[in-house]
């Protein structure tokens, strides 16, 4: 799955925790974004899963505007850095539990899907919209009396100031324009998606019917809507056998390391078959040993099931170990992305220069003088 | 992005509710219904000439406001020397038997108030079990009876407060300052003395609120000597004299509401300490003394259940005391059982309601946390700030002519606001502790926000939930402030029971009435206690 994020920003009350940050991450592709603490990596990721709506900006998968999508209709997945067990059920039921719940398509209920998730989009863009036109007529206004105030006004300097708030005010009503324009212009977008939505939706609702006619046990199977426990158990078994928990599937979670806790959380995640899974720093709260060797194992699944991977880190070592791309972000804005070879070479600036290139040097001299030694 | 700015506006008034805004400002709308407008009314219940004559120079009101204070104040620091004796020595000396001495000591909590002074009566009265031993002719009735008694009511809560405090108390610094060579006596006034300073005071404040509110001890013991509660009682529930009632009522909040206040402040400024390692004393002589306190504080609790149960059963105490079931009998041959019928319905239904609206609380003050939370939490225990007994006088002036007077469901409403405050904590804190991401989980996988609350939040706090039950049953069982302002004949729960009998001199009946509401109370703590066991040790077993 390609994901695109298109200019995002996210600011709480005063503060901006994420500016117009953009960036492409190609289907089956590991991307770490590297910072230090409070730079809004956190913030940027609980916006591309739907958990913090953002203030602007849109995200975009294979194509598809998913901005304002539910979240557990995103196919993403979630790791927290504090696991967030379920602790009263056992490996096995932790990872069940959402299978639950689990819509399957049915009949035709990704093409239904599909279209609601449009809809909503369109819902939310009309809105932003309208608020900016009414921002816009506000300022229009505003601009209107004030040039008037300008014709009459007599004192030269007075004139001066009121001049340079007009001028203002004009660059203000040009952004807001600017921003409607760009909201019109997804607008547009989305409102194709839902044309072909809906003819994707007639189109399935024929092809089942047809069925129907045709094979009435097929056509039952297909609207099926729930796992069965079968399917449920098996999926839950696999995927746990899959991180190697088979001989804790029946323990609690407080029984287990901290390693093994994390193991459940991801296959919790495997379990719903996500095509993007996202890491909140995962790792940051295990030893040495536990983290080498999950690394190990997030590669691995990245390959297997070809997921893409998107991973928070403050550690440089980290992301340079793992990435296809490295983000690396200072407060709140993306000062460069690319290959771990590209950084290295290419440094966009000094920041990116001490924070990454620095740290990691200091790092690997430190150990250099004894790698010989470990080598013997 | 300059239209943010409109965005933003939206979102500030928004972000005040956050999410559950409807369900946050529906329960805040019934907790200031049921709390905070009763008192507003009891107030304006007020008028000049109540006033002018309340406080006229040769009304009652002096003495016994000097007598309130007094007996207190003295009664305070006893409790709370005794308390931290064993509070010392249960958590901090090396002592076996600790779960059976905490039983005990705590065995009192389980009784009314008024009960206390009655067992005084009977151990130290005119014809006293230990008057009569000694051949003494001191009598019990009176200033020290309020004192002790008081004490007898008040210690184990004391205890249990203390006891908390000096369970949490790092050993790590102490070790520290060993090895730093800092004196023992440096280390009392620099480590221990600014732990323990403010949740000393806040221990201070809720003993001398519980004593000075407390009309149950004195209405036994104290005979002619009165307190400012016995006052309120005499005049609202003896004489209906409501008005007189609000202004003491109104004085009796002045306690309660600082202690509150206090509280608040006293824990906004963060007195939390991560325990690395629990402290342990291995002196011997203080294993001694500790017990020889504990040993010495369990015989006297156990003594005063020893002359409930010989006034309870003897035919007739002094003269003679031949095994008889004849009290009970009497007690239940006219309206006890059905007293006790409405008590232990009275108690379930507080507890359910109770545990209930707490939870409900509880879950959108810590789990959904937005500006209003914080209101709606401080409207939670605010019910801390008010005495039973003033609780009980604004529920009778609001409530007295409603359909719902005279019916076990005002007695369940006032029970369940009075004793709001501590389970509503307890499950406050429980939700609070609970991974922060739960309901984020619930949301990408799919699993609805109810679904995570009955299947994850609610089973994770389940022992919390047993001991919200718990407590609120346990209080419904033995509480007389509040409910004797709005019992009747038809409502009327068993503790109240004890008043009656008070009354009439027929402290048999009401050693009775006392210990069945002990034998029932102690059952549920044993309950409790099971669940407890029964649920670590399958916990325990699973994990193997």
């Amino acid at each position: 799955m390609k994901l695109e994020i298109k200019d995002l920003s996210k600011s709480f009350d005063t503060k901006e925790a994420v500016q117009h940050v953009s960036f492409v991450v190609e289907e089956g592709e590991f991307l770490s974004i590297l910072g230090p603490s409070g730079c809004g990596k956190t913030t940027l990721l609980r916006m591309l899963i739907g958990l913090i709506k953002p203030t602007s900006g849109h995200i975009l998968k294979d194509g598809v505007d998913i901005t304002n999508f539910k979240v557990s209709r995103r196919g993403m997945g979630f790791v927290f850095q504090n696991y967030a067990l379920f602790e009263n059920m056992s490996v096995l039921q932790n990872v069940k539990f959402a299978l639950n719940f689990v819509k399957l398509p049915g009949a035709y209920g990704e093409e239904e899907g599909a279209l609601k998730d449009a809809k909503l989009n369109e819902k939310a863009y009309l809105r932003d919209i309208s608020i900016t036109e009414k921002s816009i007529n506000k300022v229009e206004a505003k601009i209107e009396s004030l040039s008037a105030k300008i014709e009459k006004c007599a004192d030269e300097e007075k004139k001066e100031k009121l001049e340079e708030s007009l001028k203002l005010l004009k660059r203000e009503s040009l952004t807001l324009k600017d921003h409607r324009d760009l909201v019109s212009e997804h607008l547009a977008l989305v409102q194709k998606d839902i044309k072909k939505a809906e003819v994707k939706l007639g189109k399935a609702l024929v092809a089942f019917e047809e069925l129907k006619a045709k094979d009435p046990v097929a056509a039952e199977e297909k609207a099926r809507t729930r796992y069965t426990d079968e399917e449920k158990e098996k999926i839950a078994r696999d995927v746990i056998e899959k991180m190697g928990l088979t001989e804790y599937i029946n323990r609690k979670p407080y029984t287990l390391s901290g390693g093994q806790q994390q193991r459940v959380a991801i296959a919790r995640t495997l379990a719903l078959h996500p095509d993007v899974i996202l890491f909140d720093e995962p790792m940051s709260a295990l030893d040495v040993a536990t983290r080498l060797s999950l690394r190990k194992e997030l590669k691995k699944i990245q390959k297997e099931f070809n997921t893409t991977m998107i991973y928070i880190t403050h550690d440089q070592e980290e992301a340079f170990a793992m990435s296809d791309k490295i983000l690396v972000m200072d407060t709140a804005i993306a000062v460069q992305i690319g290959t771990p070879e590209e950084i290295l070479k290419n440094p966009a600036n000094d920041y990116v220069k001490t924070f990454v290139i620095d740290n990691l040097k200091t790092k690997i001299k430190s150990l250099k003088k004894y790698v010989n030694i470990a080598n013997d | 992005m300059t239209n943010t700015l409109e965005l933003k506006q939206r979102k500030s008034i928004k972000s005040i509710f956050n999410g559950g805004s409807i369900s946050k400002v529906a329960i805040a709308v019934i907790l200031f219904a049921i709390i905070i407008i009763p008192i507003i009314r009891m107030i304006f219940y007020i008028d000049s000439n109540t006033l002018k004559s309340v406080f006229a120079s040769k009304s009652a009101f002096y003495p016994a406001l000097l007598n309130s204070f007094t007996t207190t104040l003295i009664a305070t620091i006893i409790s709370i020397f005794i308390a931290y004796v064993l509070a010392w020595a249960i958590n901090r000396a090396r002592i076996r038997f600790k779960y059976l001495f905490t039983v005990l000591i705590t065995l009192p909590m389980l009784i009314p108030s008024i009960s206390h002074g009655m067992g005084l009566i009977i151990l130290f009265g005119n014809n006293g079990l230990i008057t009569r031993l000694f051949h003494s002719s001191s009598t019990i009735y009176g200033f020290w009876g309020i004192v002790f008694g008081s004490v007898l009511y008040s210690f184990p809560v004391a205890f249990i407060m203390i006891s908390d405090i000096l369970k949490y108390e790092d050993q790590t610094p102490y070790e520290a300052a060993d090895v730093l060579g800092i004196p023992r006596f440096r280390q009392f006034t620099s480590i221990t003395f600014p732990y323990i300073r403010k949740p000393m005071i806040s221990v201070i404040f809720a003993v001398f609120t519980m004593i000075v509110t407390d009309y149950g001890v004195t209405l036994s013991v104290g005979g002619k000597v009165k307190t400012l509660p016995v006052l309120l009682y005499e005049d609202a529930v003896g004489q209906l004299n409501y008005a007189t009632g609000s202004v003491i009522g109104l004085v009796l909040l002045v306690p309660a509401l600082a202690a509150f206040l206090f509280d608040l402040f006293a824990k906004d400024k963060g007195n939390t300490t991560y325990v690395v390692k629990k402290y342990h004393k291995k002196r011997r002589v203080s294993k001694i003394v500790a017990y020889a306190v504990t040993i010495f504080v369990s015989l006297i609790v156990l003594l005063i259940i020893f002359s409930f149960i010989v006034q309870a059963f003897a035919v007739a105490y002094p003269s003679n005391l031949t095994f008889t079931l004849k009290h009970f009998n009497y007690t239940f041959s006219g309206k006890g059982g059905k007293y006790l019928i409405n008590s232990i319905l009275i108690a379930f239904l507080t507890a359910g309601v109770g545990v209930v609206v707490a939870c409900a609380t509880a879950y959108l003050t810590a789990r959904m946390k937005s500006g209003f939370s914080r209101l709606l939490h401080l409207m939670a225990i605010a019910s801390l700030a008010i005495p039973g007994l003033v609780l009980g006088l604004a529920y009778v002036i609001v409530f007295k002519k409603s359909f719902v007077y005279g019916t076990i469901i005002i007695l369940i409403m006032v029970n369940t606001v009075h004793f709001f405050a501590s389970p509503y904590l307890m499950i406050y804190n429980a939700f609070g502790k609970m991974n922060e991401n739960l309901e984020d989980v619930g949301n990408i996988l799919g699993i609805n926000r109810w679904r995570i609350i009955t299947r994850v939040v609610v089973p994770q706090s389940k022992f919390t939930l047993v001991e919200m039950f718990s407590y609120f049953f346990v209080n419904s069982m033995m509480t007389i402030s509040a409910v004797s302002f709005l019992a009747t004949s038809a409502n009327k729960p068993l503790a109240l029971m004890i008043n009656q009998y008070e009354a009439y001199n027929k402290l048999e009946c009401a050693a009775v009435v006392a210990l069945i509401i002990l034998l029932i109370n102690v059952a549920m703590k044993g309950i409790v206690y099971l669940i407890r066991t029964i649920n670590k040790k399958h916990a325990y077993e699973k994990t193997i």
